[in-house]
Protein backbone atom coordinates (compact mmCIF):
# COMPACT_ATOMS: atom_id res chain seq x y z
CA UNK A 1 0.00 0.00 0.00
CA UNK A 2 1.29 3.62 -0.86
CA UNK A 3 2.64 5.53 1.97
CA UNK A 4 1.96 8.96 3.07
CA UNK A 5 4.90 11.91 3.71
CA UNK A 6 4.75 15.26 5.50
CA UNK A 7 7.32 16.64 3.15
CA UNK A 8 7.67 20.34 3.14
CA UNK A 9 5.95 23.06 5.72
CA UNK A 10 5.41 26.41 6.40
CA UNK A 11 3.54 29.04 7.44
CA UNK A 12 2.39 32.66 8.20
CA UNK A 13 1.13 34.69 10.47
CA UNK A 14 -0.02 38.33 10.07
CA UNK A 15 1.99 41.23 10.71
CA UNK A 16 -0.57 43.55 13.62
CA UNK A 17 0.13 42.15 17.30
CA UNK A 18 -1.79 42.06 20.38
CA UNK A 19 0.59 41.64 23.45
CA UNK A 20 0.02 41.39 26.82
CA UNK A 21 0.70 44.77 27.69
CA UNK A 22 -1.68 45.60 25.04
CA UNK A 23 -4.32 43.93 26.46
CA UNK A 24 -3.64 44.92 30.28
CA UNK A 25 -4.08 48.62 28.99
CA UNK A 26 -7.23 47.69 27.34
CA UNK A 27 -8.36 45.93 30.69
CA UNK A 28 -6.06 46.91 33.57
CA UNK A 29 -8.06 44.83 35.67
CA UNK A 30 -5.65 41.87 33.90
CA UNK A 31 -1.83 42.56 34.66
CA UNK A 32 0.53 41.81 31.94
CA UNK A 33 2.14 38.84 33.99
CA UNK A 34 -1.08 37.24 35.19
CA UNK A 35 -1.88 37.11 31.44
CA UNK A 36 1.21 35.53 30.37
CA UNK A 37 1.23 33.29 33.66
CA UNK A 38 -2.00 31.81 33.09
CA UNK A 39 -2.34 31.23 29.18
CA UNK A 40 1.66 30.94 28.36
CA UNK A 41 1.09 33.66 25.53
CA UNK A 42 2.73 37.00 24.93
CA UNK A 43 1.75 37.49 21.84
CA UNK A 44 -1.35 36.95 19.41
CA UNK A 45 -1.15 37.91 15.48
CA UNK A 46 -4.30 39.60 14.45
CA UNK A 47 -5.24 39.54 10.69
CA UNK A 48 -5.74 42.94 9.07
CA UNK A 49 -9.08 44.50 8.61
CA UNK A 50 -8.86 43.14 4.81
CA UNK A 51 -7.06 40.08 5.05
CA UNK A 52 -8.93 37.08 5.21
CA UNK A 53 -8.38 33.23 5.41
CA UNK A 54 -7.79 32.89 1.78
CA UNK A 55 -5.07 35.58 2.10
CA UNK A 56 -3.19 33.98 5.00
CA UNK A 57 -3.59 30.79 2.94
CA UNK A 58 -1.89 32.06 0.08
CA UNK A 59 0.87 33.13 2.20
CA UNK A 60 1.54 30.55 3.78
CA UNK A 61 1.34 28.37 0.36
CA UNK A 62 3.50 30.90 -1.09
CA UNK A 63 6.16 30.50 1.33
CA UNK A 64 6.21 26.89 1.58
CA UNK A 65 7.00 26.93 -2.74
CA UNK A 66 9.60 29.60 -2.27
CA UNK A 67 11.36 28.01 1.07
CA UNK A 68 11.08 24.17 -0.84
CA UNK A 69 12.05 23.27 -4.19
CA UNK A 70 8.00 22.38 -4.79
CA UNK A 71 6.87 22.65 -8.31
CA UNK A 72 3.53 23.82 -8.08
CA UNK A 73 2.49 22.18 -10.69
CA UNK A 74 2.92 18.73 -9.09
CA UNK A 75 0.48 19.46 -6.36
CA UNK A 76 -2.92 17.34 -7.24
CA UNK A 77 -5.39 18.06 -4.57
CA UNK A 78 -6.14 21.34 -2.05
CA UNK A 79 -7.37 20.34 1.43
CA UNK A 80 -8.09 24.42 3.49
CA UNK A 81 -9.14 23.29 6.90
CA UNK A 82 -10.80 26.69 8.30
CA UNK A 83 -14.16 27.35 9.68
CA UNK A 84 -14.15 31.31 9.09
CA UNK A 85 -14.18 30.91 4.86
CA UNK A 86 -13.84 34.42 3.12
CA UNK A 87 -17.45 33.73 1.83
CA UNK A 88 -20.23 30.80 2.74
CA UNK A 89 -19.98 29.79 -1.13
CA UNK A 90 -17.84 29.04 -3.27
CA UNK A 91 -15.23 27.14 -1.24
CA UNK A 92 -11.88 28.74 -0.35
CA UNK A 93 -10.09 26.24 -1.48
CA UNK A 94 -11.28 27.09 -4.77
CA UNK A 95 -10.33 30.28 -4.67
CA UNK A 96 -6.91 29.89 -4.04
CA UNK A 97 -6.46 26.94 -6.66
CA UNK A 98 -6.51 29.77 -8.81
CA UNK A 99 -4.57 32.32 -6.71
CA UNK A 100 -1.82 30.13 -6.03
CA UNK A 101 -1.46 28.68 -9.96
CA UNK A 102 -2.24 25.53 -9.43
CA UNK A 103 -3.10 23.45 -11.95
CA UNK A 104 -7.14 22.99 -13.50
CA UNK A 105 -6.65 19.06 -12.58
CA UNK A 106 -6.71 19.49 -9.39
CA UNK A 107 -9.76 18.69 -6.75
CA UNK A 108 -9.66 21.06 -3.38
CA UNK A 109 -12.10 21.28 -0.71
CA UNK A 110 -12.77 23.38 2.42
CA UNK A 111 -13.52 21.26 5.76
CA UNK A 112 -14.85 22.83 8.61
CA UNK A 113 -12.99 21.94 11.86
CA UNK A 114 -11.22 23.78 14.55
CA UNK A 115 -8.08 22.47 16.80
CA UNK A 116 -8.43 19.04 15.76
CA UNK A 117 -8.24 20.29 12.02
CA UNK A 118 -4.73 19.45 11.33
CA UNK A 119 -4.77 15.83 12.31
CA UNK A 120 -7.86 15.30 10.51
CA UNK A 121 -6.63 16.92 7.60
CA UNK A 122 -3.48 14.46 7.73
CA UNK A 123 -6.11 11.56 7.82
CA UNK A 124 -7.32 13.39 4.41
CA UNK A 125 -4.62 13.53 2.88
CA UNK A 126 -3.15 10.04 3.53
CA UNK A 127 -6.99 8.96 2.38
CA UNK A 128 -6.43 10.20 -0.78
CA UNK A 129 -2.96 8.83 -1.60
CA UNK A 130 -3.15 5.28 -0.56
CA UNK A 131 -6.36 5.20 -2.77
CA UNK A 132 -4.61 6.66 -5.59
CA UNK A 133 -6.38 9.65 -5.76
CA UNK A 134 -3.51 12.27 -5.30
CA UNK A 135 -0.10 11.95 -5.35
CA UNK A 136 0.57 15.48 -3.40
CA UNK A 137 -1.62 17.19 -1.26
CA UNK A 138 -1.58 20.29 -0.14
CA UNK A 139 -2.82 20.97 3.26
CA UNK A 140 -3.65 24.37 4.27
CA UNK A 141 -5.16 25.56 7.56
CA UNK A 142 -6.19 28.74 7.79
CA UNK A 143 -8.16 31.08 10.68
CA UNK A 144 -9.04 34.45 11.02
CA UNK A 145 -10.91 33.40 14.69
CA UNK A 146 -9.78 37.45 16.01
CA UNK A 147 -12.39 38.52 13.64
CA UNK A 148 -15.37 36.54 15.49
CA UNK A 149 -14.23 38.14 19.11
CA UNK A 150 -16.17 40.43 20.92
CA UNK A 151 -14.31 43.70 21.74
CA UNK A 152 -14.61 43.04 24.93
CA UNK A 153 -14.28 39.57 24.98
CA UNK A 154 -11.05 39.70 27.53
CA UNK A 155 -10.83 36.08 27.99
CA UNK A 156 -10.59 34.63 24.15
CA UNK A 157 -8.94 37.82 23.33
CA UNK A 158 -5.96 36.37 25.28
CA UNK A 159 -6.27 33.11 23.94
CA UNK A 160 -6.78 33.37 20.05
CA UNK A 161 -4.57 34.60 17.47
CA UNK A 162 -5.15 34.28 13.90
CA UNK A 163 -2.58 32.67 11.48
CA UNK A 164 -2.26 29.96 8.66
CA UNK A 165 -0.20 26.65 7.83
CA UNK A 166 0.49 25.25 4.55
CA UNK A 167 1.84 21.46 4.83
CA UNK A 168 2.70 19.06 1.25
CA UNK A 169 1.88 15.40 2.08
CA UNK A 170 3.32 12.98 -0.44
CA UNK A 171 3.37 9.53 -2.44
CA UNK A 172 7.39 9.56 -2.32
CA UNK A 173 9.87 11.27 0.00
CA UNK A 174 12.50 13.20 -1.49
CA UNK A 175 16.24 14.00 -0.50
CA UNK A 176 16.66 17.39 1.90
CA UNK A 177 12.88 17.07 3.16
CA UNK A 178 11.58 16.30 6.10
CA UNK A 179 9.93 12.78 5.31
CA UNK A 180 7.59 11.99 8.62
CA UNK A 181 5.99 8.95 7.46
CA UNK A 182 2.23 9.56 8.90
CA UNK A 183 0.57 6.76 10.56
CA UNK A 184 -2.54 5.15 11.91
CA UNK A 185 -5.19 7.45 13.40
CA UNK A 186 -7.49 7.08 15.83
CA UNK A 187 -10.63 10.03 16.31
CA UNK A 188 -13.08 10.83 18.22
CA UNK A 189 -16.08 13.35 18.61
CA UNK A 190 -19.00 13.87 21.33
CA UNK A 191 -21.13 16.58 19.35
CA UNK A 192 -23.10 17.18 22.83
CA UNK A 193 -20.16 19.50 23.68
CA UNK A 194 -21.00 21.69 20.71
CA UNK A 195 -22.48 24.56 22.03
CA UNK A 196 -19.48 24.92 24.27
CA UNK A 197 -17.05 26.55 21.84
CA UNK A 198 -19.34 28.45 19.26
CA UNK A 199 -20.67 31.10 17.00
CA UNK A 200 -24.00 30.57 17.30
CA UNK A 201 -25.60 33.13 15.15
CA UNK A 202 -24.58 34.58 11.49
CA UNK A 203 -24.82 30.87 9.77
CA UNK A 204 -28.45 29.73 8.10
CA UNK A 205 -30.14 28.41 11.26
CA UNK A 206 -29.31 32.00 13.33
CA UNK A 207 -28.52 34.26 10.48
CA UNK A 208 -31.35 37.18 11.29
CA UNK A 209 -30.63 36.94 15.14
CA UNK A 210 -29.14 39.61 17.06
CA UNK A 211 -26.98 38.86 20.20
CA UNK A 212 -27.19 40.64 23.48
CA UNK A 213 -23.96 41.85 25.02
CA UNK A 214 -24.05 39.61 28.55
CA UNK A 215 -21.61 39.64 31.21
CA UNK A 216 -19.70 36.53 32.31
CA UNK A 217 -18.45 35.65 35.38
CA UNK A 218 -14.97 36.94 34.50
CA UNK A 219 -16.20 39.83 33.65
CA UNK A 220 -15.73 39.46 30.11
CA UNK A 221 -18.66 40.22 27.50
CA UNK A 222 -20.41 37.27 25.78
CA UNK A 223 -22.49 37.45 22.80
CA UNK A 224 -24.48 35.12 20.40
CA UNK A 225 -23.05 36.87 17.38
CA UNK A 226 -19.46 35.97 18.60
CA UNK A 227 -17.32 33.39 19.73
CA UNK A 228 -18.14 31.66 22.92
CA UNK A 229 -16.03 29.13 24.85
CA UNK A 230 -17.35 27.37 27.74
CA UNK A 231 -13.36 27.43 29.05
CA UNK A 232 -14.09 24.92 32.17
CA UNK A 233 -15.93 22.42 29.39
CA UNK A 234 -13.75 22.52 27.35
CA UNK A 235 -10.90 21.81 29.95
CA UNK A 236 -13.09 19.28 31.21
CA UNK A 237 -13.42 17.59 27.69
CA UNK A 238 -9.71 17.86 27.14
CA UNK A 239 -8.59 16.31 30.28
CA UNK A 240 -10.86 14.13 30.38
CA UNK A 241 -11.08 12.31 26.82
CA UNK A 242 -7.60 12.93 25.66
CA UNK A 243 -5.30 11.04 28.01
CA UNK A 244 -7.93 7.35 26.65
CA UNK A 245 -7.43 8.78 22.81
CA UNK A 246 -3.36 8.83 23.09
CA UNK A 247 -3.48 5.53 24.57
CA UNK A 248 -5.75 4.43 21.88
CA UNK A 249 -3.80 5.97 19.04
CA UNK A 250 -0.46 4.45 20.35
CA UNK A 251 -2.26 0.68 20.73
CA UNK A 252 -3.25 1.02 16.97
CA UNK A 253 0.54 2.06 15.79
CA UNK A 254 1.46 -0.74 17.77
CA UNK A 255 3.84 1.27 20.10
CA UNK A 256 4.26 2.45 23.74
CA UNK A 257 4.84 5.85 25.22
CA UNK A 258 8.89 5.01 25.58
CA UNK A 259 9.15 4.54 21.90
CA UNK A 260 7.58 8.34 21.45
CA UNK A 261 10.70 11.11 20.69
CA UNK A 262 8.36 13.95 20.80
CA UNK A 263 4.55 14.93 21.32
CA UNK A 264 3.42 17.90 19.96
CA UNK A 265 -0.02 18.71 20.89
CA UNK A 266 -2.52 21.48 19.74
CA UNK A 267 -1.28 24.10 21.61
CA UNK A 268 -4.34 25.45 23.55
CA UNK A 269 -3.13 26.97 26.60
CA UNK A 270 -0.16 26.38 28.28
CA UNK A 271 -1.92 25.40 31.94
CA UNK A 272 -4.15 23.10 30.11
CA UNK A 273 -1.56 21.54 28.38
CA UNK A 274 0.62 20.89 31.51
CA UNK A 275 -2.56 18.96 33.18
CA UNK A 276 -3.03 16.90 29.99
CA UNK A 277 0.91 16.01 29.25
CA UNK A 278 0.71 15.08 33.33
CA UNK A 279 -2.13 12.90 32.50
CA UNK A 280 -1.24 11.37 29.25
CA UNK A 281 1.89 10.69 31.66
CA UNK A 282 4.48 12.25 29.05
CA UNK A 283 7.86 13.40 30.14
CA UNK A 284 8.07 17.41 30.27
CA UNK A 285 11.16 17.28 27.98
CA UNK A 286 9.05 15.11 25.27
CA UNK A 287 6.41 17.84 25.33
CA UNK A 288 6.75 20.27 23.03
CA UNK A 289 5.61 23.69 23.21
CA UNK A 290 6.02 27.08 21.58
CA UNK A 291 3.55 28.86 21.45
CA UNK A 292 4.02 31.90 23.07
CA UNK A 293 4.14 34.42 19.74
CA UNK A 294 1.43 33.44 18.10
CA UNK A 295 -1.26 31.96 20.74
CA UNK A 296 -3.87 29.38 19.67
CA UNK A 297 -3.79 30.02 16.11
CA UNK A 298 -6.60 26.55 16.40
CA UNK A 299 -6.04 24.18 13.52
CA UNK A 300 -2.63 26.14 13.00
CA UNK A 301 -0.79 25.63 16.18
CA UNK A 302 0.39 21.69 15.31
CA UNK A 303 1.94 22.50 12.04
CA UNK A 304 3.72 26.10 13.34
CA UNK A 305 5.12 24.18 16.24
CA UNK A 306 6.41 21.49 13.93
CA UNK A 307 8.23 23.90 12.10
CA UNK A 308 9.57 25.81 14.66
CA UNK A 309 10.42 22.41 15.96
CA UNK A 310 11.95 21.85 13.25
CA UNK A 311 14.04 24.73 12.59
CA UNK A 312 15.29 24.93 16.21
CA UNK A 313 16.71 21.33 15.46
CA UNK A 314 14.39 20.16 17.95
CA UNK A 315 13.41 17.11 15.75
CA UNK A 316 17.63 16.38 15.09
CA UNK A 317 17.38 13.03 16.99
CA UNK A 318 13.28 12.40 16.93
CA UNK A 319 11.93 9.25 14.73
CA UNK A 320 8.68 9.39 16.27
CA UNK A 321 6.36 12.15 17.16
CA UNK A 322 2.91 11.73 18.37
CA UNK A 323 0.40 14.75 17.73
CA UNK A 324 -2.81 15.34 18.69
CA UNK A 325 -5.33 17.99 17.88
CA UNK A 326 -8.59 18.64 20.19
CA UNK A 327 -11.11 21.18 20.86
CA UNK A 328 -14.44 22.63 18.63
CA UNK A 329 -16.80 20.32 17.38
CA UNK A 330 -16.22 18.92 20.26
CA UNK A 331 -13.85 16.75 18.20
CA UNK A 332 -10.19 14.94 18.84
CA UNK A 333 -7.46 13.02 16.95
CA UNK A 334 -4.50 11.68 16.83
CA UNK A 335 -1.53 10.33 14.83
CA UNK A 336 2.28 9.23 14.63
CA UNK A 337 4.80 10.72 12.59
CA UNK A 338 8.04 8.76 11.59
CA UNK A 339 10.68 10.58 10.07
CA UNK A 340 12.47 8.68 7.92
CA UNK A 341 15.94 9.33 5.82
CA UNK B 1 -1.87 9.77 51.36
CA UNK B 2 -0.99 11.92 54.14
CA UNK B 3 -2.61 15.22 54.64
CA UNK B 4 0.65 17.02 53.79
CA UNK B 5 1.20 15.17 50.49
CA UNK B 6 -2.24 16.28 49.19
CA UNK B 7 -1.82 19.91 50.13
CA UNK B 8 1.45 19.56 48.28
CA UNK B 9 -0.55 17.50 45.66
CA UNK B 10 -3.00 20.30 45.38
CA UNK B 11 -0.74 22.90 45.55
CA UNK B 12 1.15 21.69 42.21
CA UNK B 13 -2.02 22.31 40.48
CA UNK B 14 -1.77 26.02 40.61
CA UNK B 15 0.03 27.57 37.31
CA UNK B 16 2.47 29.61 40.51
CA UNK B 17 2.78 26.58 42.50
CA UNK B 18 6.63 27.57 43.23
CA UNK B 19 5.73 31.21 44.44
CA UNK B 20 2.82 30.16 46.86
CA UNK B 21 2.70 28.38 50.54
CA UNK B 22 -0.34 26.49 51.65
CA UNK B 23 -1.21 25.05 54.55
CA UNK B 24 -4.81 22.63 55.19
CA UNK B 25 -6.55 25.85 56.79
CA UNK B 26 -5.31 27.68 53.55
CA UNK B 27 -8.59 29.83 52.22
CA UNK B 28 -7.64 28.23 48.75
CA UNK B 29 -10.07 30.21 46.80
CA UNK B 30 -8.72 33.94 48.26
CA UNK B 31 -5.58 33.07 46.60
CA UNK B 32 -5.31 35.07 43.44
CA UNK B 33 -4.11 32.56 40.69
CA UNK B 34 -7.06 30.37 41.74
CA UNK B 35 -9.78 30.58 39.06
CA UNK B 36 -12.30 27.46 37.68
CA UNK B 37 -9.42 25.43 35.82
CA UNK B 38 -7.38 25.11 38.54
CA UNK B 39 -11.15 23.89 40.62
CA UNK B 40 -11.20 21.50 37.60
CA UNK B 41 -7.36 20.27 37.82
CA UNK B 42 -7.59 19.18 41.89
CA UNK B 43 -10.69 17.48 40.53
CA UNK B 44 -8.73 15.49 38.31
CA UNK B 45 -5.81 15.01 40.41
CA UNK B 46 -8.25 13.34 42.96
CA UNK B 47 -9.37 11.62 40.44
CA UNK B 48 -6.36 10.11 39.32
CA UNK B 49 -4.69 9.67 42.89
CA UNK B 50 -8.17 8.61 44.72
CA UNK B 51 -10.16 7.35 42.02
CA UNK B 52 -12.85 9.60 43.94
CA UNK B 53 -15.49 11.54 41.39
CA UNK B 54 -16.23 14.68 43.29
CA UNK B 55 -18.97 16.65 42.00
CA UNK B 56 -18.26 19.69 41.52
CA UNK B 57 -21.10 21.19 43.85
CA UNK B 58 -19.53 18.89 46.72
CA UNK B 59 -16.14 20.84 45.52
CA UNK B 60 -17.44 24.06 46.07
CA UNK B 61 -19.05 23.68 49.64
CA UNK B 62 -15.24 23.00 50.79
CA UNK B 63 -13.23 25.64 52.17
CA UNK B 64 -10.13 24.55 52.64
CA UNK B 65 -7.76 21.53 51.62
CA UNK B 66 -8.37 19.71 55.36
CA UNK B 67 -12.42 19.45 54.86
CA UNK B 68 -11.48 18.23 51.58
CA UNK B 69 -9.17 15.78 52.35
CA UNK B 70 -11.88 14.61 55.53
CA UNK B 71 -14.25 14.09 52.42
CA UNK B 72 -11.93 11.84 50.78
CA UNK B 73 -10.74 9.94 54.04
CA UNK B 74 -14.68 9.06 54.34
CA UNK B 75 -15.60 8.09 51.03
CA UNK B 76 -12.63 5.72 50.55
Amino acid sequence: MNQAYITALSYYLPANILDNKMISELHPEWSIDKIALKTGIEVRHISAEDEFASDMAYSAASALFSEYDVDKHDIDFVLLCTQSPDHFLPTTACLLQERLGLSKNCGALDFNLGCSGFIYGLGLAKALIQSDQAKNVLLITSETYTKYIHPNDKTNKTIFGDGAAAVLISKEKSDGMLNGRIGNFVYGTDGSGASNLIVKNGGARFKNEVGIDLIDENGSTVNDDYLYMDGKAIFNFTASEIPKLIKKGLDKNEISLDNVDLAIFHQANEYMLNVVRTRCNIAKEKFYVNFSDGGNTVSSTIPIALKRALNEGALANVKTLLLAGFGVGLSMGTTIVTIEE
Amino acid sequence: MELNNFIEKCREQFVDADEIDLNENTLFREIGSYDSLTGMSILFMIKDEFNIDLSEEIYKSKKTFKEIYDLIETMK
